[in-house]
């Protein structure tokens, strides 16, 4: 890895005095990235010390989270296993032990995609060299996007956490230079890569994730359904996080985020409202799927994505929905 | 260049340790010997060993999967502090070991470049880091082909191997009387993924000439 400068930070205030600086904590992808060369910062700042390891209650009956809890706690954690199952499941479903012991709440929300290309200095990769094109349009892509892709880029985010808590209306905390903080839903927080897909989030230079608030647990079943070439320790190929309740009969509320299908943990309203006040069954489901795909687009190895996230999605619907009043 | 002692690997060996190792073993009832080590972290793995005045290398791939390599350009990984030497030998470069039981030499030259990660030089230097950041720092002059990986379009092309030297231990019982004289039969399915063996040791040997001019390698 190329040469760099590294600070370790005592305080958040102390963290984000230098915009130039990358940020490390568990380093289970950067230092990874670093080795290949795909990530060559300048200089790091170790977080990992900072005192934002704690899951508090807040007022509204949601959970506050550090952004240096581990992965491992947080789904081990009872109030979220008991309240948030979907999220446990998430968090489970990725990595292995030994990277949910490291890997943190705020680094998984960072981590970088997997595209092979990605991976690969010799690749052309829009992400890792603007302006240099994209392998993989018309190469390897069985993993890659079908959803929010562009002409410049059709990589995944890889998060499975980050699906979950899509789905439950997580909203990132921030702190920047110079000391103003920021509440980002996490609807807003993601970018589509569009002709920059080098920038996937709106974070700005510098400034520093310091808490994830997860709001009151939603009313209904929760799930995460994840799809995957080997039954763990493996990336989805498809995810669906579901939270749907069921009253008089009808859909009376549904939130499904979903994962391995586009360059951010991916929600679309539209198929909510294909499902909200109807009855649970396979007209609702189709319906459903149909609002997810109709602008999906596969570029080949990958157009199996397509029929695949409808048959996960409308098995998630009939889990959640089997026997529901 | 620094003053380096060479081995040809042009020749094959007469008997290989593989040659010589126990066979048929699989499905008995036999314990790994190292297998407590490994799972309890008390094995040693050969480049676990701290010899004096080691060098550290890393290899280098050529960068396209099909083609011609004219040239490796080692100047710039040269030229970064800590790096010891670029091996590079185009026509002698071994590309694939001398496989067990066959009686040839290890493939060698890696002018034609013929799969995706082929190696064609070793960085060396005084520690690892130095070593991985200055194989990044290799360049090459190649004229790139075309990779052919459309296996199942060429599947009409395939061809039947000729037989194996160690040819697949295969053997079948006698399933339709043993069942006809069991007591009680179980009707079921099973079904197993395919499964693979993958190495827990890093892929890492250490070499060392001895004072009595052997090379010995920990691997």
């Amino acid at each position: 890895m190329k040469l760099f400068d590294y600070a370790r930070a005592d305080t958040p205030e102390a963290a984000v005095q230098d915009m130039s600086a990358r940020f490390i904590a568990g380093g289970t992808n950067l230092l990874d990235l670093m080795k290949l060369q795909v990530e060559t910062p300048t200089k790091l700042v170790d977080i990992s010390r900072l005192d934002l390891a704690e899951i508090e209650e807040i007022d509204d009956g949601g959970l506050r989270i550090g952004a240096l809890v581990p992965n491992a706690d947080l789904a081990a954690e009872p109030r979220v296993r008991e309240r948030y199952p979907v999220l446990s499941r998430a968090l489970l479903a990725g990595a292995s032990g030994q990277l949910r012991n490291k890997a943190t709440t705020g680094g998984n929300l960072l981590q970088r995609t997997r595209c092979g290309y990605f991976y690969d200095t010799h690749a052309r990769c829009n992400k890792r060299e603007p302006g240099s094109g994209c392998d993989g349009r018309e190469g390897f892509n069985r993993i890659l996007a079908v959803l929010g892709t562009s002409e410049a880029c059709i990589a995944t985010h890889p998060s499975d956490m980050a699906v979950a808590m899509r789905a439950l209306d997580a909203v990132v905390l921030t702190l920047a230079p110079g000391g103003d903080r920021r509440r980002i839903p996490l609807g807003d927080f993601y970018r589509l890569p569009g002709d920059t897909p080098q920038i996937e989030t709106v974070l700005q230079p510098g400034e520093l994730i310091t808490h994830v608030e997860l709001p009151a647990p939603p009313a209904g079943r929760q799930t995460y359904r994840k799809v995957r070439d080997r039954a763990s320790y493996a990336f989805a190929l498809v995810s669906v996080a579901g939270v749907v309740a069921v009253e008089d009969g009808k859909i009376a509320s549904a939130s499904l985020a979903f994962g391995g299908l586009g360059p951010m943990p991916w929600r679309d309203a539209a198929v909510e409202a294909a499902l909200v006040g109807k009855a649970p069954g396979d007209a609702a489901f189709a319906a459903a799927a149909d609002a997810l795909l109709a602008d999906a687009q596969g570029y080949g190895e990958n157009d199996f994505k397509i029929p695949l996230a409808r048959r996960t999605l409308i098995a998630v619907l009939r889990e959640l929905t089997e026997d529901a009043a | 260049m620094t003053d380096t002692k060479t081995l040809q690997l042009d020749a094959p060996i007469e008997h290989s340790l593989l040659e010589g190792a126990p066979q048929g073993l699989t499905g008995k009832p036999i314990d790994r010997v190292d297998g407590p080590l490994k799972v309890a972290g008390r094995a040693t793995y050969a480049a676990e060993y701290a010899l004096d005045d080691m060098a550290y290398g890393v290899l280098v791939s050529a960068p396209f999967a099909k083609g011609r390599l004219n040239a490796v350009i080692a100047d710039d990984a040269l030229a970064m502090p800590g790096v010891i030497d670029v091996v590079v030998d185009l026509d002698t470069f071994a590309r694939n070991p001398q496989q067990g039981g066959e009686e040839e030499a290890p493939t060698q030259g890696v002018r034609d470049i013929d799969y995706s990660g082929e190696h064609v030089a070793v960085v060396v230097a005084e520690s690892f880091e130095i070593a991985r950041d200055a194989a990044h720092l290799v360049r090459f002059d190649y004229v790139e082909g075309l990779p052919d990986v459309d296996f199942d379009g060429r599947l009409d092309e395939a061809e039947t191997p000729p037989p194996s030297q160690m040819p697949p231990h295969q053997e079948t019982g006698d399933p339709d009387g043993a069942l006809a004289a069991a007591t009680v039969k179980v009707d079921a399915v099973w079904t197993t993924p395919s499964q693979n063996s993958a190495a827990m040791e890093p892929h890492a040997s250490i070499a060392t000439w001895d004072d009595d001019e052997r090379l010995t390698l920990y691997g």
